[in-house]
């Protein structure tokens, strides 16, 4: 039995609101969507109810809810990266703003870069002396 | 605003602007925060804390990991102690003292803070450590 068919984009999208807003409704705490599912009452047919022939006449809410959630999202980095006053928390020296951390030592493995170790930070920094 | 009643091991001349570093204004910490800041080539973490706004200024590097971390650390309380905790592995040290609270092998450099003029100024020097 498929779940639902001949669905245009707009109402797949919808359906799918449906379907995590009735989740987020009614599932446990960090209970996932497999196990929510499982313990259904009723299971796919009632899910199928629900979301499509809305048997409890809660798709308007859902919707809603959904409309509600993606009209007040804010992506956090975003809104860090347009805020000077927010991007200025993630320099290393307060008073030297382009001042590189001495302590953040990068080595070469596998033709990638990864953290050096307490050892290897040493020696780089040795190495860079002898550069100097 | 604040300055530590400790004196400093060495008598810090109050004219002599060489003897401080401007950090950033004190408006600019967040109270039970830190800020990472860059002192004569030391990473120093500076502090602002309740109840009265005092300004502490340790050893950025936490010893335990080697990281330049503890102006990320957590700030919090053992007895009347002003702590911070290492947000690699939690480990606390004495904000006025340097002194790690969970072990008396380790202890970081501190470095007398003062406002002035509403900036937050940290002395060049670190405080020469003290006996025992």
């Amino acid at each position: 039995m498929l779940f639902a068919e001949d669905l245009d984009d707009d109402g797949l999208i919808r359906l799918i609101d449906r379907l995590l807003m009735f989740y987020v409704r009614t599932a446990d705490r960090l209970q996932r969507t497999a196990s929510w599912l499982e313990q259904l009452e009723g299971g796919v047919e009632h899910l199928r109810r629900v979301i499509v022939d809305d048997s409890l006449g809660l798709c308007a809410e859902f919707e809603a809810d959904m409309a509600r959630h993606v009209d007040t999202y804010e992506c956090e980095w975003k809104a860090t990266i347009e805020h000077p006053e927010r991007v200025a928390r993630f320099v290393s020296f307060v008073n030297a703003p382009d001042a590189v951390d001495p302590t953040i030592v990068f080595v070469e493995e596998r033709g990638q870069i990864r953290p050096a170790t307490v050892e290897e930070r040493i020696t780089a920094r040795e190495v860079e002396v002898a550069i100097r | 605003m604040t300055v530590l009643d400790e004196p400093a091991a060495t008598p810090i001349d109050d004219e002599s602007a060489d003897a401080w570093v401007d950090v950033c204004a004190f408006d600019a910490l967040v109270r039970d925060r830190g800020v990472a800041a860059l002192v004569g080539g030391d990473a120093v973490a500076v502090f602002r804390c309740s109840p009265d706004d005092a300004v502490y200024a340790i050893a950025d590097i936490d010893p335990f990991s080697g990281a330049s971390v503890l102006s990320r650390g957590i700030v919090g309380s053992a007895g009347d102690r002003t702590t911070v905790a290492s947000p690699i592995h939690r480990q606390r040290f004495d904000l006025a003292t340097g002194a790690a609270i969970d072990t008396s092998l380790v202890r970081v450099a501190t470095w007398v803070a003062r406002v002035r003029g509403g900036r937050v100024q940290v002395a060049c020097d670190p405080r020469l450590p003290s006996a025992g």
